[in-house]
This record gives C-alpha cells, structure tokens and sequence, in this order.
C-alpha cells in the first residue's frame, strides 16, 4: 500500500492545517463536477478521488491514535473510520432531536478529525437552529469532501428545491402568479355554479350539492 | 447597507405602485416635518417597506392619500400619504439608524469617506435630537450596531453570527410599540430581513473586499478565493432560505383585509429580494421578460 502521506503530497511532519489544505486542494482536482459523463478520463479521476478520500483518512486516524496513546491499534481500515462510533451516537441525539447536545458533541472533535460526516452532521445542527447560511457552508464542505456521498447530495438537492419553491405558495389577488392550485377553486367554483344552473332548469348536475 | 428592499415595480398592479409611491413621498414629508428639512436627502426605500409593515396595525381610516407638490418635484404634482402614525414612526426611526450608521462609518472608513461624511453630521445630529422619544429604541440600535462592529474587528467568519445583531436590531425596529402576536410576528419578519440584507450585502460585495483586503465573513470562510459557481448557488440558496422565514413570518401576520398592503410586503419580500441576489445566479435576463411556465 502506498504511503498515505505521499498521496497527499506532503511530508510526514506537516501540520493538520498542511495536511487538511492538500486534501482540499487534492478533492477540488479531482472533483465529478469536473468531469463530465462523456470524459473519458472520468473513472481515472473517481480512482484518484477514491485514493486521496482514503489516504486523509488514514492519516487522520494515525494522527488521532498517536495522539490518544492507543498505537498499538495499527489495524486500521478505512471503513472503520467511517463508521466512527461518535458519529453514530451523534446521529441518535439528532433523532431524538437532542440538537444542543449533538451540537456539544460535535464541538468536542479536533479540527483535523472534522471528515466530510462532520461537516454534514454540523449543517443538520446549524440549520435546525436557524443559521442557514452557516449551515449551507457546512453542507457545502461535506459535500465537496465526499461527493460520492448521497445522503449529504440529498439534503444539498432538497434545500435548492425548497428554495426554488420559494413564494410559490401565495395566490394572492394582486398576484401575478398564475398557479394550479387558484385554477382548482375556479374549478370548484365554476362546477358549483353549473350544479345552481342546472337546478334552476330543474336539472342537476352534481346530486349531492 | 441601505436601499435595496423594493418591490418589482413590473409585478404590481398599477394602484399598488402607486402606494407605494404615495408612501415614500409620505415618508419624505414627515421627514422634512419631524426631523428637520434637509433629512430627507437620508431617505431610502427600505424605510417604505417599515412603513408598509407598521400600516397594518394602523386603523384604516387614518391613511389618506392626497396630491401635491414639493420641492424635489415642483412641476408635477403626486399623490403622498397623508401624515399617519405609522409613516412618522418610520421617519424617525430611519433619522436614528442614519445617525448611528454615519457614526460608525465616521469611526472606521477611510479618511475620504470620513470627509464626504461630515456635512452630514449636523444634519443627523438634529434628526436624532428631534427623533428622541425613542430612547429605549435608539439604545438598541448603539448597542447592535457595535456588537456588528466587535464582531468585524474579531474577524468572524460565520456570516450567521455577523448579520444576527442586525436581524436583532431590526427585529426591535419592526416590533417596538406593538405586543403580542403583532409584536411577534413583526420581530420574526424583522430580525429575518436584516440577517438577509446583511448577508446579502456582504456577498455583493465579495469581490471588492476580497480585492481590496477588507472584512467581509464570506470571504473569510470561502478562505479568500475567489467564488466559483457552485459557491454562489449554495448562497443563494442559503438567502432564499433565510426568505422562507420572512414568508412563515408574513403569513401569520393579520393584515386585517388590506389586499394592497399585502400585495406590496408580499411582493418586495418574493420578487424583490431575489432579484436583488440575482448576481448569484446565471439565468438568462429575457425568462423574466417572457415569463416562466410552471
């Protein structure tokens, strides 16, 4: 296996900002979004984007184990990582909709240990408080450090159509908006009436009205 | 941070513009009455959209609309609101914010600006004098508006946190003197709409302050680089979403059957914000013109 470290392109001593910079620099080369469908060169950039999404969580883990004294667990894979028990804890609190102590939780990780599940499970936070652009910001990084991901593409989507929709739901009578559901009343109204026209001429049109 | 809450003159019916009009003419005068002659030259139309809000908690038969002249525009006369409580409150308030806002610019902008700045301070100074029963307001607005100041000197980089004091700060502007539910409502819609102009002055602004070194949060957190198109469509997102509040906000408000206030706040909070962050997103000028099909 290739070290993680020459991946990144940095020496091992580099600091986390050193480290967390080339893994950013790194993700924004090898982006999907710069590869469109009929690239050719698109699978080469998923591989490498595969291989430095692996390399910083090998090295954030090293450094996290070096650092909390447990070296003798060299046994790492990456999968691991990702399935890191705070997270999942995290996630129960969020369900439970214990946000401030996820929040609390959060807070406790060290900058460099701050993956793309981090940054997604912050945006759950921000944006429960009310601090969408913060929590946009989150989502983006997320987003941006695992695009792979569908979850956090997901909540990306389900934010931009919330915003499409935006202003959408008023049928005001000064409004220019011409909208499906104002024609539906019209309907109503219109059968309504035809149902009165009907009756008049001793006719009906909908019995039950 | 002035002047860009108007509404989408094209939406409107024409009597609904020519409220609006009305309105800001009314505000001009009780201007030039309350807070001295020349203060008027601070208005904004920012100031129309408090006063369209404040309208609605006022009793119907109190606004009056009649034609007139004045100085700015001598030859064709115009219908201007008569003097209402709500059009007074809002000329005052707006002397204040003035006053404190040149202040603060006073404090920290450049020396060209500073002097640019200077004929003006007498001018605000007497407003804010003769603006003075609004002490418990005008500390409020001190008090915010160093908050802002403390938090851009830190270098904050969480624009949420920079535009929370101005949300706050026109929360209280939107909600004071009234209570209950109105009170309420109003400081939701308020505090919204200032965390909004914040933010979306701040990313108006982001090449310039990037260019120039000067504080702004998003360019803090987008780590000085320069936005890419991505980067601008999860802030809008992000605005239009803080919009969405404004919207939960308005549709609990009771406009008590004013359909012309409605259209009016209803307008400038749907059509003209979004195309004030229209920067934001590459959509071809001629879908407006033409209009969109659902």
């Amino acid at each position: 296996m290739k070290d993680p470290y020459s991946i990144l392109g940095v020496s091992h001593d580099a600091s986390d900002d050193e480290v967390k910079e080339a893994y950013r620099n790194l993700v924004r080369k090898y982006h999907p979004d710069n590869y469109t469908d009929d690239n050719p060169l698109k699978d080469l950039a998923n591989e490498k984007m595969q291989e430095v999404n692996e390399a910083y969580d090998q090295i954030v883990k090293m450094r996290e184990d070096a650092k909390s004294g447990t070296e003798s667990n060299t046994g790492y894979t990456s999968s691991s990582y990702q399935s890191d028990p705070r997270y999942g804890e995290i996630r129960r609190l969020l369900n439970a909709r214990r946000f401030s102590e996820a929040e609390r939780k959060l807070n406790m990780f060290s900058e460099y240990d701050c993956g793309a599940e981090w940054h997604y499970l912050k945006s759950v936070v921000l944006m429960h408080r009310g601090l969408v652009n913060d929590a946009m910001r989150e989502l983006e990084t997320a987003c941006m450090m695992d695009p792979s991901n569908l979850e956090y593409q997901k909540a990306k989507q389900m934010f931009n159509s919330q915003a499409r929709g935006y202003g959408s739901t008023y049928y005001g009578p000064a409004s220019n908006r011409r909208s499906s559901s104002a024609e539906a009343c019209d309907c109503c109204a219109n059968l309504i009436c035809m149902d009165c026209l009907c009756e008049c001429m001793g006719g009906d049109l909908i019995p039950c009205l | 941070m002035f002047g860009f809450v108007k509404p989408e003159q094209g939406s409107l019916l024409v009597k609904e513009y020519a409220f609006y009009k009305a309105t800001y003419c009314g505000i001009c005068r009780q201007m030039k009455a309350h807070t001295g002659a020349l203060s008027p030259i601070f208005l904004t139309y920012d100031s129309v959209f408090l006063a369209l809000v404040r309208m609605v908690f006022e009793d119907k038969k109190e606004i009056g609309v009649k034609k007139g002249r004045c100085l700015a525009h001598p030859i064709k006369s115009r219908p201007m609101l008569l003097p209402n409580p709500a059009t007074e409150y809002t000329a005052k308030v707006f002397a204040l914010l003035s006053y404190y806002k040149m202040k603060d610019d006073l404090a920290d902008e450049g020396a060209l600006t500073r002097i640019g700045l200077l004929p003006a301070r007498p001018v605000l100074a007497r407003a804010r004098k003769k603006a003075g029963e609004y002490a418990p307001l005008e500390a409020v607005i001190e008090e915010k508006l160093s908050e802002i100041a403390r938090l851009e000197k830190e270098g904050c980089k969480s624009v949420d946190t920079c535009a929370h004091p101005f949300g706050e700060l026109l929360g209280a502007l939107f909600s004071y003197g009234l209570s209950g539910e109105d009170a309420l409502v109003t400081r939701e819609l308020g505090y919204h709409l200032g965390k909004f102009i914040y933010a979306a002055d701040a990313a108006a602004d982001y090449d310039e302050d990037l260019k120039k070194g000067r504080f702004n949060p998003y360019v803090l957190s987008y780590d000085k680089k320069p936005l890419t198109k991505e980067n601008k469509e999860v802030i809008r997102t992000a605005l239009v979403l803080e919009c969405t509040r404004m919207e939960a906000a308005v549709n609990l408000l009771d406009f008590r059957g004013s359909l012309t206030l409605e259209a009016l706040i209803r307008n400038i909070i749907y059509n003209g914000l979004l195309n004030r962050i229209d920067f934001l997103s590459e959509k071809p000028p001629a879908e407006d013109l033409l209009g969109k099909a659902e």
